[in-house]
């Protein structure tokens, strides 16, 4: 019985999913987002505190990886819990927050479990229990027509990826004869084994939202509710990219084509997600294009196909979760567009100074963290020899400064008619308890304070990655 | 704690607790960023005699060093360290000097500025990064000092930043030299690629192990960079935009300091140069091309600090030919002087801006007469800067154009020399209009107080006195250096009289040519043929000059300023044709995200092999 302790932090997280769902019954969303919270937080601490064993449930999960499982799921509950005290003190935008906060903790023990998944059945289960109700967040809004509308693009268009990445899963099983991880035994020609594999891989792609797959992210983000996009855009991601080279790591086959696939699909993401992020008059659907650049360096460092690519990877889209869950987070609290934000600084310095720091960090300015992600990839990547893909991402990363700026200058330049005077924003949600602005500012400050911090451990943190990936 | 961390480490203390500050205490706490100024000052010096004068004494303290390791990237260790030599010496006395001259100067210029707190905070980050620069022993810390100052230069410029002229040329400025700063970086990853190490005295010393190809290739990157900072041509178009920001700071900033950073660049790199020897013509050719624009251009401006900036950016073009001849001390001992003498002329011109409130030189005349202070240093500056006998620009400029002599650059050499005609010619216009005459709409001037003053006395002092150490400055560089030669000084010394001189009759005695035209109808002109002559002089002679002036200066706003700013354009075109792609029907989503998945396999098929 006692291996089964090492499931402890999931646990606790899905009790208090449950718990959040009797909301109602407790005092309403404040509560269920605190509880949501401190579950989360328990959890974080808790995973480094119970025993781990080899493999569970006939090695349907497997803890093999050592420390690095164990930071990804306290990384994700940490990050869930520092969310949902965002949403204690704020609210969810302009709708109730209770059962949001249930399916964020439900999404979330998805991701752990994820991390884990050492089974073709876990892989998929996993995979679609995490982004599941990231489908409802997206369209949780119901009365706005965009989001509504948003939201169903996203589930036809994830749906779709996730369908042609369980015919790719099925060649796996066909040709291994059993579910779980072990290299492909291709039976046939060579080429049959990359083709299952850019199958497997489409799904991943689009959860990533990666170019040619991103195209309800946009819409999606715009008429989302703030906080949904600061979780689907950010905590969701981490999970399933560390599956991801797991699944290339263990089982599928490494090849020049699946290299060069992964290849077309990041030279195309980047520029394509920082020259549509240039002309973006609102933060929400700029977020949505540079998360597609930032799946095109991620997929520089996959594309690499060694351990120091996966693992800069994995560390990319982490670092990238913390600074967009923050910049995120300001929007919820201000507003989209660049009319909400104008004069920010003069209004809300500490969130203002805050977003600088998380806009540094996903464009890659040093010392952010965002940085030595990028520099990960971008070596592993030239290191395999891909030199004109690495021009280009180097290129390209300085364009990307000009949306970081026209953020920045939004937050700078005092707009017209904004409520200068009285110091106080005009309230963009309608949450039904007194807000508590400094715990929302103490969350944002802690994650502009890790965008800039975990830049010091970056390369410790990256080895380690990279020693449980080889 | 070593002597040589204190020096840039202080201001930057000042800094961070200005930021933390509000800015009520801020504006009452100015003794600080000082009183910080003052204390570099000091440690500069000291620092500066326990390697001065000479090689020997160089070899037994010289390059002390201090250095930490920052990271490690690829198992490598990441070190930033600071070295003090003989470069680095007199630089920390040109910033610390220039530095502490401008603060004091801004205590009064600033005066009831509402953010003038924030405006210390700045100069002090300023110098705090310039310190550093100066002091870095590795490419790493050269380079991370080098991008802060970039971001102090954006904050100045756009200090009065409900202007909308000084925030456009805000990010004008930060824009056109990260264009050069792109180069710079791929120039350093190329260098650590090659060589594994930043630590500058290892790659210099491996640079002749490198063959020509690479070290041309890294010697252009590192010069791009220099050019976007330098303002060099066709990166100087954010310079004279740079003005709006305030006078003080563009005399610390845009004239004696930042701006040669990249000209420091450039000599403490000069092995790589010389490896590659292709990149030195190049230094050469893209020094003498801007000092001869920038010349040209700043004959025509009518706002005072246009004129001097165009002068900077000449000035900094001398710079790069003197270091262009492949010789340390011809272009640093320009930088030095420079310094002096520019950032006078701008604390000078700042000081009448302050007295008339306007930067148009049309709406002046007569200062000469209430400003005495004011007139007779910045008299110095100008006598300086246009080379005359004994103020210190003359030795300075003279070096450069003897070593161009020298190693046979004869094209360079009379490029040089009519820059030279024109520098004498655009700053005897601007003191000619400024100085003499009678007092136009402007009103009548009045003299600013000690605490502008004196920062000027010291820098007319200064600018004076420099040029006495051409021998030891050489010395002290390891470079042979001689005083002018009789026939080199006589030859810059006529042509400098002759630009005097064509500055006069056309501008002296309150004449104004362009004035007049603009007041004379035909009737006038024929009556009063006391003017006539200096009509025809004016329509022949500089009216032919200044056509083509305003040509030149239409192509750098033009064509060039088009081309810097088309890049832009290109790439808001790009987004904005991607923004159609995004139609918004889920239908035609799908269909292009099945059409991806077959292309993608197919792809990933033929590329195995069937």
């Amino acid at each position: 019985m006692q291996q089964y302790a090492v499931l402890i932090p999931e646990l606790i997280v899905l009790v208090a999913a449950l718990v959040a769902l009797f909301a109602d019954l407790l005092g309403g969303d404040r509560v269920a987002a605190m509880v949501g919270a401190a579950a989360a937080a328990m959890a974080a601490v808790v995973v480094w505190l119970v025993p781990v064993p080899e493999a569970l449930f006939g090695s349907m999960l497997t803890f093999t990886h050592g420390t690095t499982t164990l930071m990804l799921r306290s990384g994700i509950a940490g990050l869930t819990s520092l969310f949902l005290l965002w949403v204690a003190a704020r609210g969810w935008a302009g709708v109730r927050a209770r059962e949001a906060v249930a399916l964020t903790l439900f999404s979330t023990v998805g991701s752990m479990l994820l991390i884990s998944a050492s089974d073709l059945v876990t892989l998929f289960l996993c995979l679609e229990l995490a982004t599941m109700p990231a489908y409802v967040l997206m369209g949780y809004s119901a009365e706005d027509k965009r989001s509504l509308e948003g939201a169903l693009k996203y589930f036809l268009m994830s749906v779709l990826t996730s369908l042609v990445m369980a015919y790719g899963l099925s060649f796996v099983f066909g040709m291994n004869q059993h579910t779980s991880y072990s290299p492909l035994q291709v039976a046939g020609p060579a080429w049959l084994g990359v083709a299952v594999s850019v199958l497997v891989l489409v799904g991943f792609l689009s959860k990533m939202t990666a170019a040619p797959f991103h195209y309800w992210v946009p819409d999606a983000n715009e008429g989302a509710p703030s906080a949904s996009v600061a979780f689907v855009a950010a905590i969701s991601k981490i999970a399933p990219v560390y599956a991801m080279v797991r699944l290339l790591a263990e089982v599928l086959p490494t090849s020049d084509g699946l290299s060069r696939v992964v290849m077309i699909c990041a030279v195309v993401s980047i520029p394509l997600g920082i020259f549509a992020a240039l002309v973006q008059t609102d933060v929400r659907r700029m977020v949505a294009y540079s998360g597609i650049s930032m799946a095109g360096y991620m997929m520089l460092g996959v594309a690499a196909a060694t351990p120091a690519g996966y693992a800069s990877a994995v560390f990319l889209v982490a670092v990238y979760a913390v600074s967009v869950l923050g910049l995120m987070l300001v929007v919820a609290q201000e507003g989209g567009t660049f009319a909400d934000i104008a004069g920010l600084v003069k209004r809300r310095p500490v969130a203002a100074w805050s977003a600088v720091v998380y806009l540094f960090s996903i464009i890659g300015f040093p010392p952010m963290v965002g940085f030595y992600g990028k520099l990960g990839v971008l070596s592993a990547a030239y290191r395999a020899g891909y030199f004109i893909p690495v021009l280009i991402a180097v290129l390209m990363s300085v364009v990307a400064g000009g949306y970081a700026f026209a953020v920045i200058r939004a937050m700078f330049t005092p707009g017209e008619g904004a409520p200068e005077e009285t110091g106080i924003p005009a309230p963009v949600d309608a949450t039904e308890y007194p807000q508590a602005p400094a715990l929302a500012g103490t969350v944002i400050v802690v994650l502009a304070g890790l965008s800039l911090g975990l830049g010091l451990i970056a390369e410790p943190l990256i080895s380690l990655l990279q020693a449980s990936l080889s | 704690m070593n002597i040589l961390v204190a020096i840039p480490l202080i201001p930057a203390l000042v800094f961070f607790l200005f930021f933390l500050l509000p800015r009520a205490t801020r504006t009452k706490m100015l003794f600080l960023p000082i009183g910080a100024m003052a204390v570099s000052l000091v440690l500069s010096l000291m620092a500066f005699s326990t390697v001065f004068p000479g090689a020997e004494k160089l070899a037994e303290h010289g390059a002390q060093f201090t250095s930490y390791t920052i990271g490690v990237i690829g198992g490598v260790p990441l070190n930033i360290s600071l070295r003090l030599d003989a470069l680095a010496a007199l630089m920390l006395l040109v910033v610390t000097i220039v530095g502490m001259a401008v603060q004091v100067y801004s205590l009064s210029y600033m005066k009831g500025e509402e953010r003038i707190g924030w405006y210390y905070a700045v100069l002090s980050l300023f110098t705090a990064a310039m310190l550093t620069l100066v002091l870095a022993g590795d490419f790493l810390l050269f380079y991370m000092s080098w991008e802060v100052m970039g971001l102090c230069s954006y904050l100045l410029i756009g200090f009065w930043n409900t202007n909308d002229e000084a925030r456009r040329a805000s990010i004008k400025a930060f824009l056109t030299t990260r264009v050069g700063d792109v180069g710079f970086a791929i120039g350093l990853a190329y260098m650590w690629a090659t060589v594994g190490s930043f630590d500058i005295p290892t790659v210099l010393g491996s640079a002749h192990t490198w063959g020509p190809g690479v070290a041309t290739a890294i010697a252009l990157l590192l010069f791009f960079g220099a050019m976007g900072k330098s303002a060099q041509f066709p990166l100087h178009i954010w310079l004279p935009d740079a003005m709006a920001g305030p006078t003080p700071a563009s005399a610390l900033i845009h004239a004696a300091t930042m701006v040669a950073a990249g000209v420091f660049l450039v000599a403490r790199s000069l092995p790589i140069f010389e490896a590659s020897g292709v990149a030195l013509q190049v230094v050469l050719i893209i020094g003498a091309t801007t000092a001869l624009l920038a010349a040209s251009m700043g004959s025509v401006q009518h706002d005072i600090k246009k004129v001097l900036a165009y002068s900077t950016i000449s000035q900094l073009g001398f710079m790069f030919m003197g270091l262009g001849t492949g010789n340390v001390s011809a272009g640093m001992f320009h930088l030095f002087t420079h310094a002096f003498f520019k950032s006078l002329l701008f604390l000078g011109a700042g000081s009448i801006i302050h007295s008339l409130h306007t930067q148009d030189m049309r709406e002046m005349g007569g200062v000469g007469k209430s400003m005495k202070v004011t007139t007779v240093t910045f008299t110095v500056g100008t006598l300086a800067l246009s080379g005359i006998m004994p103020f210190s620009g003359f030795f300075s400029k003279d070096l450069i154009l003897d070593h161009l002599w020298r190693e046979g650059h004869y094209v360079i050499y009379s490029v040089a020399l009519a820059s030279a005609f024109l520098t004498a010619f655009y700053m005897a216009r601007l003191w000619f209009r400024v100085f003499s005459g009678t007092p136009r709409k402007a009103g009548h001037a009045h003299e600013s107080d000690m605490k502008i003053l004196s920062p000027m006395i010291v820098l007319a002092l200064l600018s004076v006195l420099a040029g006495a150490t051409t021998l030891v400055f050489g010395e002290f560089l390891g470079s042979e250096t001689e005083w002018p030669s009789l026939v080199m000084g006589g030859a810059s010394t006529i042509v400098a009289l002759s630009g005097i001189g064509l500055g006069w009759a056309l501008f002296g005695n309150g004449r104004d040519p362009e004035a007049v035209r603009a007041r004379a109808s035909k009737v006038y002109m024929i009556v009063t043929n006391r003017f006539f002559l200096d009509l025809v002089a004016e329509q022949y002679i500089a009216g032919g000059y200044n056509r083509l002036s305003e040509k030149v200066n239409w192509f750098d706003k033009k064509v060039i300023n088009g081309i810097v700013n088309g890049v832009g354009v290109a790439c808001r075109q790009a987004g904005t044709q991607l923004r159609r792609l995004q139609a918004g029907r889920v239908q035609v989503y799908q269909r292009l995200v099945v059409a991806a998945v077959l292309v993608l396999v197919l792809v990933a098929v033929l590329a195995t092999g069937v």
